[in-house]
């Protein structure tokens, strides 16, 4: 292959790696615009649920980060069938669903456990 | 602190590493006085699971002294003796209120990797990749036990650390194996694997009523050790298992199959070859021939138990013999909290006296060796009990601790 062709091949190759790295950071920016959704059922009546999220002090516990809550688009609470709790549905913007999935996690393991789990290791 | 730490496929290390602390008001720390490698640790050292990263702390099978608890803790004192749980459990989710204490949905602070893998995680567990927690494990010195006022049990000063060490896995796991069998009186049961889990599911599959028990494996040691307990051997390299099966049970099959074995099954048919391949070049983690056999000859309505570790997709399952032969699949990591205290007061009435499994003895000193023992299955090791303090205080190198060890980090028969 002559060098120019060689040329003209790494040039056409960068410019597709260019254009899909483009589309994907767009895409992936675009998602995280788009508020989503995520629901997690606690095991605690409608009134302990109420009263935790109330709490700003826990909240901030449970959102790990105070400008998260600026980014809070909606919160409904509905009760479980069976008694089986409160199905809380939390739809935020710019974070993700995993995100979001996760700060009703926190939530779900403050309001039944009384304490965020973590995994902290202590190796060297 | 020393520790027993993975850095790599088959490298396993005693390092150093910073003592644990209370991090939450529910934790504990726990001295470790025993604490010992479990079959399952073995697709951590051959870097099969996935999710280890270097530096992390093996174990999930201790017992220790408390040393420390959090506010939150009020049924436990410095100085108690305890056993702690393999699987960590918050005690007030919906799975743990029904006892499900091994799909706890509290305790995996890493909930949503294993969600992205399984549609839902399960409990965290010590010791046991960062995909269950990355919770750092009880082959150390020291460990921060969790949710401790729910896990760890107290135990009697009677009953020494190798009758009552093996409640924090092994012996809940064969049981709950056996138990998900729902055997009734004169059943035949198969238990594929005569490792640790393997040969208490043997014994609490009679404890539960089975006429006989079939254990299958092919190292000499671990057939014997199931004979002992009663069980019918057969080695799979002398025999066709599916025929000797069909031979021992009168043409019936077993009424349930165990498979004690999990994601690295051994095997010579071709399915057994090309899931060794597959693993090979990581295009699957588990190896299912067991699985595969296991469904095979289980008779017609039977059930097929599954305690041996799987990690991700399983192919060339004989769905087929599931569905015409009404089969029930049963499976999952053990609700040991649900078994502590029922397996414990069997333990009190010398029911069973689970010290027999050990085979080898030593300090955390001499785990990289026992490591590469249970993986290659050299020097007859079935099972170790290690003492974290014994190379410590040098009591392993005096000539009366060697004695109390039976050779000190040697074999001391099964």
């Amino acid at each position: 292959m002559s060098d120019r062709r060689k040329a003209a091949a790494l040039i056409a190759a960068g410019a597709a790696a260019g254009a899909t790295l483009t589309f994907l950071t767009r895409r992936t920016r675009a998602r995280l615009r788009k508020p989503v959704t995520q629901v997690l059922t606690i095991a605690a009546g409608r009134d302990r649920v109420e009263q935790f999220l109330e709490s700003r002090e826990q909240m901030n516990q449970a959102l790990g980060d105070r400008d998260l809550f600026g980014k809070i688009d909606r919160l409904e609470l509905r009760s479980a069938p069976g008694g089986r709790g409160t199905e809380m549905y939390l739809t935020m913007r710019g974070i993700g669903k995993y995100a979001t999935k996760d700060i009703l996690r926190r939530v779900k393991s403050c309001i039944e456990a009384g304490e965020i789990p973590t995994g902290k290791r202590y190796a060297a | 602190m020393k520790a027993v730490v993975w850095n790599g496929r088959g490298d396993i290390r005693v390092e150093n590493v910073r003592d644990p602390e209370i991090l939450n008001p529910r934790d504990a720390i726990v001295r470790v006085t025993a604490t010992a490698i479990c079959g399952s640790d073995m697709h951590l050292y051959n870097g099969i699971m996935p999710m280890l990263q270097p530096g992390d702390i093996l174990g999930h099978e201790f017992m220790g002294i408390v040393e420390e608890v959090g506010s939150a803790v009020t049924n436990l004192r410095r100085g108690d003796r305890v056993v702690v749980p393999f699987t960590i459990s918050c005690g007030n989710c919906e799975s743990c209120l029904r006892e499900k204490y091994s799909l706890c949905q509290n305790s995996n602070p890493n909930a949503s990797i294993a969600e992205r893998l399984y549609g839902y995680s399960c409990a965290g567990l010590y010791g046991y990749t960062h995909l269950f927690g990355g919770y750092s494990g009880g082959q150390a010195e020291f460990v921060r036990v969790p949710y401790a006022d729910v896990g760890p049990i107290a135990v009697d000063s009677g009953l020494r650390d190798e009758q009552v060490l093996y409640l924090s896995d092994i012996f809940p796991t064969g049981y709950m194996a056996a138990e998900n069998c729902d055997i009734k009186r004169g059943d035949v049961i198969a238990v594929w694997g005569c490792g640790p889990v393997g040969q208490f599911a043997i014994r609490s599959a009679f404890m539960l009523g089975a006429e006989r028990v079939i254990a299958i494996d092919r190292i000499p040691e671990r057939l014997q050790m199931a004979a002992n307990g009663g069980a019918t051997p057969v080695n799979f390299d002398d025999v066709n298992v599916l025929e000797a099966l069909n031979e021992l049970t009168g043409g019936r099959g077993p009424d349930s199959c165990i498979d004690c074995v999990g994601m690295e099954a051994h095997g010579h048919t071709p399915d057994a070859v090309a899931d060794r391949v597959k693993q090979s070049v990581k295009l699957s983690f588990d190896r299912a021939h067991v699985l595969r056999l296991a469904i095979q000859s289980v008779g017609p309505g039977g059930t097929v138990s599954i305690p041996g570790v799987y990690g991700g997709f399983v192919d060339k399952v004989p769905m087929g013999a599931v569905f015409e032969k009404g089969l029930q699949l049963r499976t999952g990591q053990t609700h040991v909290q649900r078994y502590l205290r029922p397996l414990l007061d069997r333990i009190r009435r010398e029911e069973i006296d689970p010290s027999f499994i050990i085979t080898h003895r030593g300090s955390l000193d001499d785990a990289p060796a026992f490591y590469y023992d249970m993986a290659t299955h050299a020097d007859a090791m079935v099972k170790s009990f290690l003492v974290p303090q014994l190379a410590a205080s040098g009591e392993r190198e005096t000539e009366g601790a060697a004695a109390t060890l039976s050779g000190g980090s040697g074999r001391t028969g099964a």
